[in-house]
């Protein structure tokens, strides 16, 4: 029942921080424990050293694009943004992970609309004025739908590693790391979808000895696009997934008028 | 300094692909096309690298992230070209699987391939690949290529490419660059902001797209 469809607004797309705060919250193994000293941790490296968060692109969300979404690829397309929450992201997160995507579409001329929830939550929805505006594109414009889910592939908690940090008083870090998994399907009017599967993984070293290398290296011998330190994380996955996103739909709505042109068949039974 | 050595040493992991303190993120991890598989897969798919669980099981967690390193490095190739060239394999499978599908009819002809694309290396490289996709499937592949007259392709230069695609296959049928017993599958773009290619046939003197 967390269906809340709204109308997106035209500004600066922001960066996506929805991975770095909804890290594990599954319970027992090395979750619970990650999740009971994570605070306990967090301050000890507050007071003695730093956090550093390493995002590594692992499938597909580094390949390389074509689109610049910086202009109107879009302005012949109805888009409707559905996100949909899970392990990894919570309805907040899902419904700022919408705004932020439907200001990214709606930046390159697309007409948006943003809904959150899977299957039943869109059937509730129906009685929203804004899902139905959605649901029915205008005049000539592509109606395309964006189904966004994040998932939990893996998380990991190395014990050893904060067995060092403390003996070490955080000279050598403390890692956890996580898996994560954004699946993107893209339905055109018939129904018929494209699916996308990009996977990343976020590293966090904690320590003074993490913090201060990379800083130090940041400073030194860094420049502006390779630097890990601050909030060089959120600005790296936010490229890659708002370039791999438009690249997809991109993508669709061309695949889309090639179906249109093809003689008629049985239309596409959606997933 | 000696924090700083000391520094340096703990966070050089040198099997981890994530970045860190000496891996630049386009050094190592962008070249990278890396996925997370289980032990147990692990040990099957490099007996000897990886050594497989205790029977009691491990004492620490372990994981395995297998990462390939890409041919051509990033910002060596066009991006463009590098986004079809490198899922050209999976591309023209799903082509040569959907003539297989669409039209059996046609199995029993000879097929020619065109690809066209602003990149003569990329158009070599997805005529090459299709037709050898295509004779995967056991149809009979020719290295003839259609032509078109000069005049032929100014005009049809001129066109949108819906249009284009359906006068070149009508004028390869008119004279004759495309006999009875001829099917051209044509690889294309449409768009040079998208990433995928799109397939048609001229058969007939008809034009089809397939995907």
């Amino acid at each position: 029942m967390y269906d809340a469809s709204s109308r997106s607004t035209g500004r600066e797309p922001a960066r996506l921080r929805c991975c770095k705060r909804s890290f594990p919250q599954g319970a027992g193994g090395p979750s619970q424990v990650t999740r009971v000293h994570r605070p306990i941790l967090g301050a000890l490296a507050l007071l003695l050293g730093g956090c550093v968060h390493y995002y590594q692109p692992m499938a597909d969300l580094h390949r390389p694009t074509v689109i610049d979404p910086r202009l109107p690829n879009f302005s012949d397309v109805s888009l409707t943004v559905r996100c949909e929450p899970g392990d990894l992201i919570t309805v907040q997160d899902a419904s700022a992970l919408c705004r932020k995507v439907a200001t990214l579409f709606e930046n390159q001329g697309a007409t948006v609309a943003t809904a959150l929830g899977g299957e039943e939550a869109e059937a509730v929805g129906d009685d929203d004025d804004d899902t139905q505006q959605a649901a029915a594109p205008a005049g000539d414009l592509t109606g395309l739908t964006l189904v966004l889910r994040s998932r939990k592939v893996h998380a990991s908690y190395h014990p050893l590693s904060w067995v060092f940090f403390t003996a070490s008083f955080t000279v050598l870090p403390g890692v956890n790391e996580t898996t994560f998994a954004q699946d993107v399907v893209v339905r055109d009017p018939t129904g018929a979808c494209s699916r996308r599967n990009f996977e990343g993984r976020i590293v966090d070293r904690v320590g003074f000895g993490s913090w201060f290398g990379n800083t130090l290296a940041d400073w030194l011998d860094r420049d502006k696009e390779h630097r890990l330190t601050g909030d060089a994380m959120d600005e790296h996955l936010s490229h890659d997934l708002y370039r791999q996103l438009s690249q997809t739909v991109f993508n669709a709505k061309m695949q889309w008028e090639i179906q249109e042109q093809l003689p008629a068949r049985a239309p596409q039974e959606a997933p | 300094m000696i924090l700083a050595a000391l520094s340096a040493g703990a966070l050089a992991s040198p099997f981890d692909p994530a970045p860190g303190l000496f891996r630049s993120r386009a050094a190592r991890s962008e070249n990278l096309d890396c996925e997370r598989i289980s032990t147990e897969a692990a040990v099957r798919r490099y007996p000897g690298l990886v050594q497989p669980e205790r029977p009691r099981g491990d004492f620490v967690e372990r994981d395995v992230v297998v990462c390939t390193e890409r041919l051509a490095r990033p910002g060596l190739r066009d991006p463009r070209d590098e986004a079809i060239l490198s899922t050209l394999e999976d591309t023209v499978a799903e082509i040569a699987g959907a003539v297989e599908a669409l039209r059996p009819d046609l199995a029993g002809r000879t097929w020619l391939v065109e690809a066209y694309d602003d990149s003569p290396r990329v158009t070599s490289k997805v005529s090459f690949a299709a037709k050898n996709a295509l004779m995967t499937h056991g149809l009979t592949v020719s290295d003839r290529t259609p032509a078109l007259s000069a005049g032929d392709i100014e005009v049809l230069g001129r066109m949108p490419p819906d249009q284009a695609f359906t006068g070149a296959c009508r004028r390869y049928a008119d004279s004759g660059a495309l006999r009875e017993q001829d099917v051209l599958l044509a690889v294309t773009s449409r768009d040079p902001r998208e990433t995928v290619l799109h397939a048609g046939i001229c058969e007939g003197g008809l034009w089809t797209w397939l995907q």
